[in-house]
């Protein structure tokens, strides 16, 4: 007679439970306040499942590595010297010089949604001087972002089945998309003006479950969300150890000017063609 | 098949827990994150020896509490039914 928790079982049921307590340990990403990407942490990620009606949460390593690479040491060194953390949304397909891009047989193949609470860049600000002047060195003032009234959002995914063969597992790595700033977060993410590509319902369904085109997945993934439906507050600088988003005030920073976002136009907004819709 | 439920809340012992919903092995599990430093729980349905069903965390040893959740999670679920 087997066992579980104090409750009769079946021997098939049994070990049934029992192997599932080594992958439910190996499933904390849920639970994370911060991903850092540099530690290359296992996230959540929704894939279609296999009849293509549904969907599955599974977990995946931030930083996407493409098959060719042989072993985990090449995968971290390529992932070092490529940073595959995010592509970049305006080339899905095609790169800057015409070629094919790296990402177009993921962009066609294998798309997933990053499941996401929250998203945390930093705002650079010059050190100043004796004298008074602006120095070349930077204070980093790290923000966190999320979405106003949504605990969990959308951003586009392309994924990657990669055979680990040190431990002859697969493993799912990813990268996220990422888009020109909003006027607000580029005042946050002022060294590079850029921001995580987030979806609306509507276009993060489109993305992970149906066939758009080329054309139309390229415009999903440029997707800018508008100024207005963020939220953000400074955090302290310990959440890449921490891993939580801890809200700090820094007295001396300016703060963030958002007397524009009721008049924001973005290019790609496709979060404004929606409320037109509804309206 | 039911299809997964995006993360959702319930309210235990008066406060919002929440809960996750995934598919590992072809086995439903939820994954509980209780407000303040209490563990992470993580239940399934089991199938005792008559073929009822049963809640219990995975692993063993918390199984009180996976009753007690388990109704609260069965009763969202059926409540999204109606």
């Amino acid at each position: 007679m087997c066992y579980y928790n104090g409750q009769r079982v079946t021997r098939a049921e049994y070990i049934e439970l029992k192997s599932l307590a080594k992958p439910v340990r190996n499933y904390p990403f849920l639970n994370v306040g911060v991903h850092n990407g540099f530690n290359y942490a296992p996230c959540a990620i929704l894939v279609p499942s296999e009849n293509n009606k549904d969907f599955d949460i599974v977990q995946a390593e931030w930083g996407y590595v493409p098959g060719f690479v042989k072993t985990r040491a090449e995968a971290n060194i390529f992932r070092a010297k490529y940073t595959t953390l995010n592509f970049k949304s305006e080339n899905l397909f095609v790169k800057e010089d015409g070629k094919r891009s790296m990402w177009a047989d993921a962009a066609k193949n294998r798309r997933c949604l990053v499941l996401s609470t929250g998203i945390v860049e930093s705002r650079h600000i010059p050190k100043i001087g004796k004298k008074g002047q602006e120095l070349k060195e930077m204070i980093k003032y790290p923000y966190q972002v999320t979405l106003k009234d949504k605990e969990y959002f959308y951003l586009p995914g392309l994924y990657n089945e990669w055979l680990d063969p040190e431990t002859g597992q697969f493993v799912n790595t990813v990268a996220f998309g990422i888009t020109d700033a909003n006027t607000v977060m580029s005042q946050i993410h002022n060294s590079k003006k850029r921001m995580p590509s987030i979806l609306t319902e509507d276009l993060a369904w489109e993305w992970l479950m149906e066939n758009p085109s080329e054309e139309r997945l390229s415009q999903i993934a440029r997707t800018q969300i508008p100024s207005k439906l963020l939220e953000f507050c400074t955090v302290d600088r310990n959440y890449r150890t921490t891993l939580e988003a801890t809200p700090l005030e820094y007295p001396e920073l300016a703060a963030i000017d958002t007397t524009f976002v009721d008049t924001e136009e973005l290019q790609f907004d496709h979060w404004q063609e929606l409320q037109t819709v509804k309206a | 098949m039911r299809g997964l439920e995006p993360p959702f809340e319930i309210e235990y012992k008066g406060a919002v827990t929440k809960v996750t919903e995934a598919e590992i092995k072809n086995r439903r599990i939820f994954y509980i994150q209780f407000q303040g430093n209490e563990k992470v729980l993580t239940i399934t349905v089991g199938k005792g020896l008559g073929d009822e069903k049963f809640w219990t965390s995975i692993p063993e040893g918390r199984q009180e509490e996976a009753e007690e959740v388990g109704k609260l999670i069965a009763a969202y679920i059926r409540s999204k039914k109606n």
